[in-house]
Protein backbone atom coordinates (compact mmCIF):
# COMPACT_ATOMS: atom_id res chain seq x y z
CA UNK A 1 0.00 0.00 0.00
CA UNK A 2 2.68 2.41 0.99
CA UNK A 3 4.40 2.25 -2.37
CA UNK A 4 1.21 2.66 -4.35
CA UNK A 5 1.11 5.21 -7.12
CA UNK A 6 -1.79 6.97 -5.45
CA UNK A 7 -2.44 8.27 -2.00
CA UNK A 8 -5.67 9.23 -0.32
CA UNK A 9 -6.28 12.61 1.27
CA UNK A 10 -9.15 12.89 3.71
CA UNK A 11 -10.77 16.16 4.72
CA UNK A 12 -12.12 16.67 8.19
CA UNK A 13 -15.69 16.29 7.01
CA UNK A 14 -14.89 12.92 5.52
CA UNK A 15 -14.30 13.57 1.83
CA UNK A 16 -11.62 11.36 0.37
CA UNK A 17 -9.50 12.35 -2.59
CA UNK A 18 -7.28 9.87 -4.37
CA UNK A 19 -4.28 11.74 -5.77
CA UNK A 20 -1.26 10.81 -7.77
CA UNK A 21 1.52 10.51 -5.21
CA UNK A 22 4.00 12.35 -7.36
CA UNK A 23 1.63 15.29 -7.75
CA UNK A 24 0.90 15.50 -4.04
CA UNK A 25 4.59 15.61 -3.22
CA UNK A 26 4.56 19.27 -4.22
CA UNK A 27 3.49 19.79 -0.66
CA UNK A 28 6.37 19.60 1.70
CA UNK A 29 4.06 18.66 4.56
CA UNK A 30 2.56 15.72 2.71
CA UNK A 31 6.03 14.65 1.66
CA UNK A 32 7.13 14.58 5.28
CA UNK A 33 4.02 12.65 6.29
CA UNK A 34 4.70 9.99 3.69
CA UNK A 35 8.39 9.71 4.34
CA UNK A 36 8.51 9.44 8.07
CA UNK A 37 7.73 6.53 10.34
CA UNK A 38 4.12 7.58 10.50
CA UNK A 39 0.91 5.71 9.99
CA UNK A 40 0.32 7.80 6.88
CA UNK A 41 3.47 6.41 5.34
CA UNK A 42 2.28 2.85 5.84
CA UNK A 43 -1.33 3.25 4.79
CA UNK A 44 -0.98 6.02 2.23
CA UNK A 45 -3.92 7.83 3.81
CA UNK A 46 -3.45 11.38 5.06
CA UNK A 47 -6.12 12.92 7.23
CA UNK A 48 -6.38 16.66 7.59
CA UNK A 49 -8.33 17.61 10.63
CA UNK A 50 -8.43 21.29 9.71
CA UNK A 51 -9.22 21.33 6.02
CA UNK A 52 -12.78 21.28 4.74
CA UNK A 53 -13.83 19.18 1.76
CA UNK A 54 -14.27 22.03 -0.74
CA UNK A 55 -10.91 23.50 0.24
CA UNK A 56 -9.10 20.19 -0.01
CA UNK A 57 -10.73 19.70 -3.40
CA UNK A 58 -9.15 22.95 -4.60
CA UNK A 59 -5.82 21.91 -3.12
CA UNK A 60 -6.03 18.64 -5.05
CA UNK A 61 -6.90 20.61 -8.16
CA UNK A 62 -3.78 22.66 -7.59
CA UNK A 63 -1.67 19.49 -7.24
CA UNK A 64 -2.75 18.37 -10.66
CA UNK A 65 -2.48 21.85 -12.13
CA UNK A 66 1.06 22.10 -10.84
CA UNK A 67 1.90 18.59 -11.96
CA UNK A 68 0.55 19.13 -15.45
CA UNK A 69 2.45 22.42 -15.80
CA UNK A 70 5.65 21.42 -14.09
CA UNK A 71 7.99 22.14 -16.96
CA UNK A 72 5.84 24.57 -18.87
CA UNK A 73 6.22 28.27 -19.35
CA UNK A 74 3.48 30.85 -19.77
CA UNK A 75 1.14 28.96 -17.53
CA UNK A 76 -2.27 30.55 -17.06
CA UNK A 77 -3.04 31.52 -13.49
CA UNK A 78 -5.34 29.32 -11.50
CA UNK A 79 -8.61 30.90 -10.41
CA UNK A 80 -9.54 30.76 -6.77
CA UNK A 81 -13.16 31.18 -5.73
CA UNK A 82 -13.58 34.08 -3.34
CA UNK A 83 -15.57 32.19 -0.73
CA UNK A 84 -12.80 29.79 0.16
CA UNK A 85 -9.74 31.93 -0.53
CA UNK A 86 -8.86 32.62 3.09
CA UNK A 87 -9.16 28.99 4.09
CA UNK A 88 -7.13 28.09 1.05
CA UNK A 89 -4.45 30.58 2.00
CA UNK A 90 -4.13 28.99 5.42
CA UNK A 91 -4.21 25.49 3.96
CA UNK A 92 -1.46 26.48 1.50
CA UNK A 93 0.58 27.85 4.39
CA UNK A 94 0.08 24.64 6.33
CA UNK A 95 0.88 22.38 3.42
CA UNK A 96 3.96 24.36 2.44
CA UNK A 97 2.53 25.39 -0.93
CA UNK A 98 4.25 28.75 -1.00
CA UNK A 99 7.39 29.78 -2.78
CA UNK A 100 10.19 29.86 -0.33
CA UNK A 101 13.23 27.70 0.06
CA UNK A 102 14.38 25.99 3.20
CA UNK A 103 17.24 27.39 5.15
CA UNK A 104 20.00 24.89 4.89
CA UNK A 105 21.01 23.24 8.13
CA UNK A 106 24.49 24.24 9.05
CA UNK A 107 25.95 20.93 10.15
CA UNK B 1 -60.05 13.76 10.17
CA UNK B 2 -62.01 10.58 9.93
CA UNK B 3 -64.11 11.59 6.98
CA UNK B 4 -61.02 12.08 4.88
CA UNK B 5 -60.11 8.46 5.12
CA UNK B 6 -63.11 6.97 3.28
CA UNK B 7 -64.64 8.48 0.24
CA UNK B 8 -67.96 10.07 1.18
CA UNK B 9 -71.09 8.91 -0.54
CA UNK B 10 -72.42 11.18 -3.19
CA UNK B 11 -74.54 13.80 -1.40
CA UNK B 12 -78.16 14.24 -2.21
CA UNK B 13 -78.64 17.38 -4.21
CA UNK B 14 -81.73 19.18 -5.34
CA UNK B 15 -81.06 17.67 -8.74
CA UNK B 16 -81.37 14.07 -7.59
CA UNK B 17 -84.52 14.27 -5.53
CA UNK B 18 -83.87 15.86 -2.17
CA UNK B 19 -85.83 18.94 -1.26
CA UNK B 20 -83.82 22.07 -1.58
CA UNK B 21 -84.07 23.24 2.02
CA UNK B 22 -83.44 19.85 3.53
CA UNK B 23 -80.37 19.47 1.39
CA UNK B 24 -79.05 22.82 2.28
CA UNK B 25 -79.44 22.25 5.99
CA UNK B 26 -78.19 18.73 6.12
CA UNK B 27 -75.18 19.20 3.92
CA UNK B 28 -73.37 22.05 5.39
CA UNK B 29 -70.02 21.16 3.90
CA UNK B 30 -66.98 21.01 6.12
CA UNK B 31 -64.82 24.12 6.27
CA UNK B 32 -63.79 24.77 2.78
CA UNK B 33 -60.15 24.01 2.84
CA UNK B 34 -58.19 21.71 5.03
CA UNK B 35 -54.89 23.39 4.51
CA UNK B 36 -52.71 24.15 7.48
CA UNK B 37 -53.11 27.89 7.28
CA UNK B 38 -56.04 29.72 8.69
CA UNK B 39 -59.00 30.12 6.42
CA UNK B 40 -59.76 33.49 4.99
CA UNK B 41 -62.49 35.29 6.89
CA UNK B 42 -64.48 38.20 5.68
CA UNK B 43 -67.58 39.92 6.92
CA UNK B 44 -70.48 41.35 5.06
CA UNK B 45 -73.46 43.55 5.75
CA UNK B 46 -75.63 42.04 3.08
CA UNK B 47 -78.55 40.97 5.31
CA UNK B 48 -81.23 43.59 5.06
CA UNK B 49 -83.43 42.07 7.79
CA UNK B 50 -84.59 44.59 10.34
CA UNK B 51 -83.59 42.47 13.31
CA UNK B 52 -80.01 42.95 12.40
CA UNK B 53 -80.30 46.67 13.03
CA UNK B 54 -82.29 46.58 16.23
CA UNK B 55 -79.64 45.55 18.66
CA UNK B 56 -76.97 47.97 19.78
CA UNK B 57 -74.28 46.15 17.94
CA UNK B 58 -74.93 45.20 14.41
CA UNK B 59 -74.23 41.70 13.44
CA UNK B 60 -72.23 41.39 10.38
CA UNK B 61 -72.06 38.13 8.69
CA UNK B 62 -68.78 36.32 8.68
CA UNK B 63 -67.76 34.11 5.88
CA UNK B 64 -65.14 31.45 5.92
CA UNK B 65 -63.25 30.66 2.78
CA UNK B 66 -63.72 31.97 -0.67
CA UNK B 67 -66.71 33.99 -1.68
CA UNK B 68 -67.99 31.39 -4.08
CA UNK B 69 -68.21 28.81 -1.38
CA UNK B 70 -70.24 31.23 0.69
CA UNK B 71 -70.12 29.67 4.10
CA UNK B 72 -71.08 32.54 6.30
CA UNK B 73 -69.52 32.15 9.69
CA UNK B 74 -71.64 33.27 12.52
CA UNK B 75 -70.27 35.96 14.64
CA UNK B 76 -69.28 34.79 18.03
CA UNK B 77 -72.54 35.85 19.62
CA UNK B 78 -74.82 33.94 17.33
CA UNK B 79 -72.54 30.96 17.41
CA UNK B 80 -74.04 30.13 20.79
CA UNK B 81 -77.42 29.27 19.32
CA UNK B 82 -78.46 26.38 17.20
CA UNK B 83 -78.13 27.47 13.64
CA UNK B 84 -81.32 25.96 12.40
CA UNK B 85 -83.16 28.40 14.68
CA UNK B 86 -81.01 31.32 13.74
CA UNK B 87 -82.85 33.95 11.77
CA UNK B 88 -80.00 34.28 9.33
CA UNK B 89 -80.24 30.75 8.19
CA UNK B 90 -83.90 30.95 7.59
CA UNK B 91 -83.89 34.16 5.73
CA UNK B 92 -81.07 33.32 3.36
CA UNK B 93 -80.01 30.29 1.38
CA UNK B 94 -76.53 30.72 2.68
CA UNK B 95 -75.47 28.03 5.05
CA UNK B 96 -74.17 29.48 8.26
CA UNK B 97 -71.51 27.80 10.26
CA UNK B 98 -69.70 29.02 13.25
CA UNK B 99 -66.00 29.14 12.79
CA UNK B 100 -65.44 27.04 15.86
CA UNK B 101 -68.32 25.38 17.53
CA UNK B 102 -68.58 24.91 21.31
CA UNK B 103 -65.68 27.22 21.96
CA UNK B 104 -65.93 29.91 24.55
CA UNK B 105 -67.25 33.06 23.00
CA UNK B 106 -64.64 35.20 24.64
CA UNK B 107 -61.75 33.20 23.48
CA UNK B 108 -63.15 33.11 20.01
CA UNK B 109 -63.55 36.80 19.91
CA UNK B 110 -59.95 37.35 20.76
CA UNK B 111 -58.89 35.05 18.04
CA UNK B 112 -61.03 36.80 15.51
CA UNK B 113 -59.48 40.07 16.33
CA UNK B 114 -56.10 38.74 15.62
CA UNK B 115 -57.24 37.37 12.32
CA UNK B 116 -59.02 40.53 11.39
CA UNK B 117 -56.42 43.15 12.01
CA UNK B 118 -53.39 41.24 11.07
CA UNK B 119 -51.45 43.38 13.48
CA UNK B 120 -50.75 42.05 16.91
CA UNK B 121 -50.61 44.93 19.29
CA UNK B 122 -49.51 42.98 22.33
CA UNK B 123 -52.09 43.32 25.07
CA UNK B 124 -51.33 43.76 28.75
CA UNK B 125 -51.26 40.03 29.34
CA UNK B 126 -49.07 39.19 26.41
CA UNK B 127 -45.68 37.98 27.43
CA UNK B 128 -42.47 39.47 26.20
CA UNK B 129 -41.00 36.94 23.85
CA UNK B 130 -38.00 38.96 22.76
CA UNK B 131 -35.67 37.03 24.98
CA UNK B 132 -36.65 33.77 23.36
CA UNK B 133 -35.79 34.85 19.85
CA UNK B 134 -32.70 32.90 18.90
CA UNK B 135 -29.79 35.09 17.86
CA UNK B 136 -29.33 34.83 14.13
CA UNK B 137 -26.58 32.57 12.98
CA UNK B 138 -23.60 34.47 11.73
CA UNK B 139 -21.05 32.63 9.66
CA UNK B 140 -17.47 32.94 10.71
CA UNK B 141 -16.33 35.42 8.12
CA UNK B 142 -19.13 37.85 8.61
CA UNK B 143 -18.86 39.18 12.09
CA UNK B 144 -21.10 41.91 13.30
CA UNK B 145 -19.60 45.39 13.09
CA UNK B 146 -19.52 45.57 16.89
CA UNK B 147 -17.35 42.48 16.97
CA UNK B 148 -15.10 43.80 14.29
CA UNK B 149 -14.35 46.99 16.18
CA UNK B 150 -14.12 48.83 12.92
CA UNK B 151 -14.90 52.38 13.68
CA UNK B 152 -17.33 53.76 11.16
CA UNK B 153 -15.31 55.41 8.49
CA UNK B 154 -15.38 59.03 9.38
CA UNK B 155 -16.64 61.21 6.63
CA UNK B 156 -13.54 63.10 5.57
CA UNK B 157 -13.97 66.73 6.29
CA UNK B 158 -13.53 68.80 3.21
CA UNK B 159 -10.67 71.09 4.00
CA UNK B 160 -10.78 74.68 2.96
CA UNK B 161 -7.97 74.19 0.49
CA UNK B 162 -9.72 71.27 -1.11
CA UNK B 163 -12.94 73.22 -1.39
CA UNK B 164 -11.02 75.86 -3.33
CA UNK B 165 -9.50 73.12 -5.46
CA UNK B 166 -12.96 71.73 -6.21
CA UNK B 167 -14.17 75.15 -7.18
CA UNK B 168 -11.26 75.60 -9.57
CA UNK B 169 -11.77 72.18 -11.12
CA UNK B 170 -15.44 72.93 -11.58
CA UNK B 171 -14.60 76.12 -13.39
CA UNK B 172 -12.13 74.30 -15.63
CA UNK B 173 -14.74 71.71 -16.54
CA UNK B 174 -17.28 74.41 -17.34
CA UNK B 175 -14.92 76.48 -19.45
CA UNK B 176 -13.18 73.58 -21.09
CA UNK B 177 -9.85 74.82 -19.75
CA UNK B 178 -7.29 72.09 -19.99
CA UNK B 179 -4.81 73.61 -17.58
CA UNK B 180 -5.91 72.76 -14.08
CA UNK B 181 -4.06 75.01 -11.69
CA UNK B 182 -4.19 73.72 -8.13
CA UNK B 183 -0.90 75.22 -7.01
CA UNK B 184 -0.15 77.07 -3.77
CA UNK B 185 -3.27 75.86 -2.03
CA UNK B 186 -1.60 74.19 0.94
CA UNK B 187 -3.33 70.91 0.13
CA UNK B 188 -2.51 68.07 2.53
CA UNK B 189 -4.41 65.49 0.58
CA UNK B 190 -6.76 65.45 -2.32
CA UNK B 191 -9.61 63.00 -2.58
CA UNK B 192 -10.79 60.95 -5.50
CA UNK B 193 -14.09 62.85 -5.61
CA UNK B 194 -12.24 66.10 -6.15
CA UNK B 195 -10.03 64.76 -8.91
CA UNK B 196 -12.48 62.61 -10.83
CA UNK B 197 -14.23 65.49 -12.68
CA UNK B 198 -10.95 66.49 -14.34
CA UNK B 199 -11.34 63.50 -16.64
CA UNK B 200 -14.51 65.10 -17.98
CA UNK B 201 -12.76 68.20 -19.29
CA UNK B 202 -13.31 68.52 -22.98
CA UNK B 203 -11.56 71.18 -24.96
CA UNK B 204 -13.67 73.65 -26.84
CA UNK B 205 -12.52 73.33 -30.42
CA UNK B 206 -11.47 76.38 -32.32
CA UNK B 207 -13.48 76.69 -35.46
CA UNK B 208 -11.70 78.48 -38.27
CA UNK B 209 -13.33 79.32 -41.54
CA UNK B 210 -12.05 77.26 -44.38
CA UNK B 211 -10.49 74.62 -42.16
CA UNK B 212 -12.37 71.38 -41.76
CA UNK B 213 -13.60 70.85 -38.26
CA UNK B 214 -11.56 68.52 -36.13
CA UNK B 215 -12.20 67.52 -32.56
CA UNK B 216 -8.96 68.15 -30.74
CA UNK B 217 -7.62 65.42 -28.52
CA UNK B 218 -7.77 66.41 -24.89
CA UNK B 219 -4.42 67.43 -23.52
CA UNK B 220 -4.78 67.96 -19.79
CA UNK B 221 -2.18 69.65 -17.63
CA UNK B 222 -2.33 69.53 -13.85
CA UNK B 223 -0.33 71.89 -11.66
CA UNK B 224 -0.06 70.76 -8.07
CA UNK B 225 3.17 72.49 -7.08
CA UNK B 226 3.76 74.17 -3.71
CA UNK B 227 1.36 72.01 -1.75
CA UNK B 228 1.88 69.67 1.18
CA UNK B 229 0.79 66.39 -0.40
CA UNK B 230 2.19 63.39 1.47
CA UNK B 231 0.78 60.73 -0.81
CA UNK B 232 0.63 60.68 -4.54
CA UNK B 233 -3.06 61.15 -5.41
CA UNK B 234 -3.61 57.77 -7.01
CA UNK B 235 -6.81 58.83 -8.68
CA UNK B 236 -4.73 61.00 -11.01
CA UNK B 237 -3.81 57.92 -12.98
CA UNK B 238 -7.42 57.56 -14.12
CA UNK B 239 -7.13 60.75 -16.15
CA UNK B 240 -5.99 59.17 -19.34
CA UNK B 241 -5.29 62.30 -21.44
CA UNK B 242 -3.00 63.75 -18.78
CA UNK B 243 0.16 64.96 -20.51
CA UNK B 244 1.70 67.31 -17.98
CA UNK B 245 1.91 66.84 -14.24
CA UNK B 246 3.90 68.85 -11.79
CA UNK B 247 4.12 67.90 -8.15
CA UNK B 248 7.06 70.14 -7.38
CA UNK B 249 7.62 71.11 -3.75
CA UNK B 250 5.39 68.62 -1.97
CA UNK B 251 6.08 66.05 0.74
CA UNK B 252 5.82 62.91 -1.37
CA UNK B 253 7.83 59.94 -0.12
CA UNK B 254 6.84 57.42 -2.73
CA UNK B 255 5.39 57.23 -6.22
CA UNK B 256 2.99 54.30 -6.58
CA UNK B 257 3.41 51.77 -9.34
CA UNK B 258 0.03 52.70 -10.82
CA UNK B 259 1.67 55.75 -12.41
CA UNK B 260 2.45 53.35 -15.24
CA UNK B 261 -1.11 53.82 -16.41
CA UNK B 262 -0.43 57.40 -17.54
CA UNK B 263 0.59 56.45 -21.04
CA UNK B 264 0.16 59.96 -22.44
CA UNK B 265 2.28 61.71 -19.87
CA UNK B 266 5.03 63.77 -21.46
CA UNK B 267 6.31 65.86 -18.59
CA UNK B 268 6.54 64.85 -14.96
CA UNK B 269 8.01 67.18 -12.37
CA UNK B 270 8.85 65.55 -9.06
CA UNK B 271 11.45 68.02 -7.86
CA UNK B 272 11.69 69.12 -4.22
CA UNK B 273 9.99 66.16 -2.62
CA UNK B 274 11.10 63.52 -0.14
CA UNK B 275 11.46 60.71 -2.63
CA UNK B 276 14.00 57.92 -2.10
CA UNK B 277 13.45 56.01 -5.29
CA UNK B 278 11.10 55.78 -8.24
CA UNK B 279 9.13 52.77 -9.43
CA UNK B 280 10.41 50.98 -12.49
CA UNK B 281 7.12 51.88 -14.20
CA UNK B 282 8.50 55.35 -14.88
CA UNK B 283 11.31 53.78 -16.88
CA UNK B 284 8.70 52.00 -18.94
CA UNK B 285 6.89 55.26 -19.57
CA UNK B 286 10.16 56.68 -20.84
CA UNK B 287 10.63 53.68 -23.08
CA UNK B 288 8.35 52.22 -25.69
CA UNK B 289 5.27 52.06 -23.54
CA UNK B 290 4.86 55.74 -22.83
CA UNK B 291 5.65 59.21 -24.10
CA UNK B 292 7.47 60.60 -21.09
CA UNK B 293 10.33 62.82 -22.21
CA UNK B 294 10.81 65.30 -19.41
CA UNK B 295 11.41 64.09 -15.90
CA UNK B 296 12.44 66.59 -13.27
CA UNK B 297 13.89 64.98 -10.19
CA UNK B 298 16.06 67.57 -8.53
CA UNK B 299 16.24 68.10 -4.77
CA UNK B 300 15.10 64.75 -3.48
CA UNK B 301 16.96 62.68 -0.88
CA UNK B 302 17.59 59.89 -3.36
CA UNK B 303 19.37 56.72 -2.48
CA UNK B 304 22.91 57.10 -3.70
CA UNK B 305 25.19 54.59 -5.27
CA UNK B 306 28.33 54.02 -3.30
CA UNK B 307 31.19 55.77 -4.95
CA UNK B 308 33.85 53.13 -5.26
CA UNK B 309 31.72 50.48 -6.85
CA UNK B 310 30.14 53.08 -9.01
CA UNK B 311 33.44 53.95 -10.56
CA UNK B 312 34.22 50.31 -11.12
CA UNK B 313 30.91 49.84 -12.84
CA UNK B 314 31.29 52.78 -15.14
CA UNK B 315 34.74 51.93 -16.24
CA UNK B 316 34.02 48.28 -16.90
CA UNK B 317 30.86 48.57 -18.88
CA UNK B 318 29.85 50.11 -22.11
CA UNK B 319 28.09 53.38 -22.85
CA UNK B 320 24.90 52.38 -21.08
CA UNK B 321 26.21 50.97 -17.84
CA UNK B 322 24.11 48.96 -15.53
CA UNK B 323 24.66 50.20 -12.03
CA UNK B 324 22.65 48.28 -9.54
CA UNK B 325 22.57 47.08 -6.02
CA UNK B 326 22.78 43.40 -5.15
CA UNK B 327 19.53 41.54 -5.50
CA UNK B 328 17.36 40.95 -2.49
CA UNK B 329 15.76 37.49 -2.55
CA UNK B 330 12.49 36.99 -0.73
CA UNK B 331 10.07 34.21 0.02
CA UNK B 332 6.39 34.59 -0.67
CA UNK B 333 5.85 35.39 2.99
CA UNK B 334 8.09 38.44 2.69
CA UNK B 335 11.06 36.90 4.45
CA UNK B 336 14.44 37.93 3.05
CA UNK B 337 16.87 35.13 2.27
CA UNK B 338 19.77 37.07 0.86
CA UNK B 339 22.47 38.84 2.81
CA UNK B 340 21.74 42.11 1.07
CA UNK B 341 18.73 44.01 2.33
CA UNK B 342 17.25 47.18 0.96
CA UNK B 343 16.66 49.79 3.64
CA UNK B 344 13.28 49.39 5.25
CA UNK B 345 10.62 51.16 3.31
CA UNK B 346 8.56 52.19 6.29
CA UNK B 347 11.28 54.29 7.89
CA UNK B 348 11.84 56.45 4.87
CA UNK B 349 9.64 59.29 5.91
CA UNK B 350 11.57 59.97 9.11
CA UNK B 351 15.11 60.23 7.87
CA UNK B 352 15.77 63.04 5.48
CA UNK B 353 19.37 62.73 4.41
CA UNK B 354 20.28 60.72 1.38
CA UNK B 355 21.36 57.16 1.88
CA UNK B 356 24.27 55.34 0.32
CA UNK B 357 23.43 51.99 -1.21
CA UNK B 358 25.96 49.29 -1.75
CA UNK B 359 26.52 48.65 -5.43
CA UNK B 360 27.31 45.26 -6.84
CA UNK B 361 29.67 44.45 -9.60
CA UNK B 362 27.19 43.98 -12.44
CA UNK B 363 29.00 40.92 -13.69
CA UNK B 364 28.21 39.03 -10.57
CA UNK B 365 25.00 37.87 -9.08
CA UNK B 366 24.85 36.49 -5.62
CA UNK B 367 22.15 33.95 -5.02
CA UNK B 368 21.49 33.03 -1.41
CA UNK B 369 23.99 30.34 -0.53
CA UNK B 370 22.64 29.03 2.71
CA UNK B 371 19.31 27.80 1.40
CA UNK B 372 18.47 24.47 -0.15
CA UNK B 373 15.86 24.11 -2.83
CA UNK B 374 13.40 21.36 -2.65
CA UNK B 375 12.81 19.55 -5.87
CA UNK B 376 9.35 21.03 -6.13
CA UNK B 377 10.79 24.54 -5.72
CA UNK B 378 12.35 24.33 -9.12
CA UNK B 379 9.05 25.31 -10.55
CA UNK B 380 7.58 27.73 -8.09
CA UNK B 381 10.72 29.60 -7.23
CA UNK B 382 13.01 29.14 -10.20
CA UNK B 383 10.73 28.88 -13.20
CA UNK B 384 9.93 32.47 -14.09
CA UNK B 385 6.90 31.80 -16.20
CA UNK B 386 5.75 28.57 -14.64
CA UNK B 387 2.95 27.85 -12.25
CA UNK B 388 2.90 29.95 -9.13
CA UNK B 389 2.34 28.66 -5.66
CA UNK B 390 -1.14 28.07 -4.34
CA UNK B 391 -0.32 30.56 -1.60
CA UNK B 392 0.16 33.29 -4.17
CA UNK B 393 -3.01 32.44 -6.05
CA UNK B 394 -5.06 32.59 -2.86
CA UNK B 395 -3.33 35.81 -1.89
CA UNK B 396 -4.13 37.32 -5.25
CA UNK B 397 -7.83 36.58 -4.86
CA UNK B 398 -7.79 37.99 -1.34
CA UNK B 399 -6.12 41.25 -2.29
CA UNK B 400 -8.73 41.87 -4.93
CA UNK B 401 -11.50 41.81 -2.36
CA UNK B 402 -13.18 45.11 -1.63
CA UNK B 403 -11.75 47.03 1.26
CA UNK B 404 -14.30 46.26 4.02
CA UNK B 405 -14.09 42.53 3.36
CA UNK B 406 -10.33 42.67 3.44
CA UNK B 407 -10.56 44.33 6.82
CA UNK B 408 -12.74 41.48 8.01
CA UNK B 409 -10.29 38.89 6.78
CA UNK B 410 -7.55 40.75 8.59
CA UNK B 411 -9.61 40.78 11.73
CA UNK B 412 -10.07 37.03 11.64
CA UNK B 413 -6.41 36.45 11.04
CA UNK B 414 -5.66 38.68 13.98
CA UNK B 415 -8.07 36.75 16.19
CA UNK B 416 -6.51 33.48 15.16
CA UNK B 417 -3.01 34.62 16.12
CA UNK B 418 -1.57 31.37 14.83
CA UNK B 419 -0.73 32.79 11.44
CA UNK B 420 1.56 35.79 11.84
CA UNK B 421 3.34 35.00 8.57
CA UNK B 422 0.11 34.79 6.64
CA UNK B 423 -1.10 38.06 8.04
CA UNK B 424 2.15 39.79 7.23
CA UNK B 425 2.10 38.42 3.68
CA UNK B 426 -1.49 39.51 3.21
CA UNK B 427 -0.76 43.01 4.49
CA UNK B 428 2.15 43.44 2.14
CA UNK B 429 0.24 42.09 -0.82
CA UNK B 430 -2.76 44.27 -0.09
CA UNK B 431 -0.54 47.32 0.22
CA UNK B 432 1.12 46.56 -3.10
CA UNK B 433 -2.28 46.09 -4.71
CA UNK B 434 -3.45 49.43 -3.33
CA UNK B 435 -0.43 51.11 -4.89
CA UNK B 436 -1.32 49.82 -8.29
CA UNK B 437 -0.04 46.28 -8.34
CA UNK B 438 3.34 44.87 -9.16
CA UNK B 439 4.70 43.84 -12.51
CA UNK B 440 7.78 41.74 -12.93
CA UNK B 441 10.55 43.90 -14.38
CA UNK B 442 11.98 40.95 -16.27
CA UNK B 443 9.06 38.96 -17.62
CA UNK B 444 6.32 41.61 -17.47
CA UNK B 445 3.95 39.39 -15.59
CA UNK B 446 1.64 40.69 -12.90
CA UNK B 447 2.28 39.38 -9.43
CA UNK B 448 1.20 39.79 -5.84
CA UNK B 449 4.42 39.36 -3.91
CA UNK B 450 7.87 40.23 -5.17
CA UNK B 451 10.41 37.42 -4.89
CA UNK B 452 13.35 39.57 -5.91
CA UNK B 453 14.01 43.27 -5.44
CA UNK B 454 16.87 45.43 -6.47
CA UNK B 455 17.58 49.03 -7.30
CA UNK B 456 18.99 50.17 -10.60
CA UNK B 457 20.55 53.56 -10.96
CA UNK B 458 19.89 55.44 -14.15
CA UNK B 459 20.54 58.93 -15.29
CA UNK B 460 17.59 59.55 -17.54
CA UNK B 461 18.08 63.24 -18.04
CA UNK B 462 21.81 63.51 -18.28
CA UNK B 463 23.95 62.67 -21.24
CA UNK B 464 27.08 62.63 -19.15
CA UNK B 465 27.23 60.22 -16.26
CA UNK B 466 27.40 61.98 -12.97
CA UNK B 467 26.92 60.28 -9.65
CA UNK B 468 24.74 63.11 -8.42
CA UNK B 469 22.37 62.73 -11.31
CA UNK B 470 21.72 59.04 -10.91
CA UNK B 471 18.15 58.25 -9.99
CA UNK B 472 17.37 54.96 -8.23
CA UNK B 473 14.63 52.87 -9.74
CA UNK B 474 13.19 50.00 -7.73
CA UNK B 475 12.73 46.83 -9.73
CA UNK B 476 10.93 43.70 -8.70
CA UNK B 477 10.94 40.16 -10.04
CA UNK B 478 8.36 37.39 -9.85
CA UNK B 479 10.77 34.49 -9.38
CA UNK B 480 14.31 33.93 -8.22
CA UNK B 481 15.34 33.71 -11.85
CA UNK B 482 13.86 37.10 -12.58
CA UNK B 483 17.02 39.04 -11.92
CA UNK B 484 18.98 41.58 -13.95
CA UNK B 485 20.89 40.04 -16.78
CA UNK B 486 24.58 39.75 -16.02
CA UNK B 487 26.79 41.71 -18.32
CA UNK B 488 29.87 39.93 -19.33
CA UNK B 489 33.12 41.69 -18.76
CA UNK B 490 34.48 42.77 -22.07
Amino acid sequence: MSDSKYITLISYDGFEFVVLREAALVSETIGAMLRGPFREAQTGRCEFGEIRGPVLEKVVEYFHYHYANRNQTDVPDMDIPVDICLELLMAADFLGLDSKPQMRDIS
Amino acid sequence: MADEQVLPTLPKTPFNGASKRAWAQANAPPPSVSTSSDPAVFSSDDDPALEAYESARRHKRRYVGTWYEQHAALSSDSAMGDHSSSPFVRSSPIVCRPLRRKAGARQQKREFRKLDSGIFMGGPDSTDTEGDVPTPYTPKFFASPAQLKISPRSQPQLSEAEAVARERIKRCVENGTQEVDLSDLGLNSISTETIAPIADIEPIPVVVKGVSFRQADPDIKIYLYNNNLKDFPSSLVNIEPLTFLTLRNNDLTEIPTCIGKLKNLKTLNLAQNKLRYLPAEILRLMGDEGKLVMLHTASNPWWMAEKVSFEAATTNCGPNPLIRTPVEFLGSDGRIYSRFRLPLFGDLAESTGSLELEVEDPTELEMPQDVSYREQDDNRLLNPKGARSLFEYALKTLTQLPEPELEEVNYWLEVDEGYPDVREALNQAAEAHRRGGLTCSVCNRGMVVPLTRWVEFKAPAATKLDRELLIPFLKVGCSWKCVPACQSRS
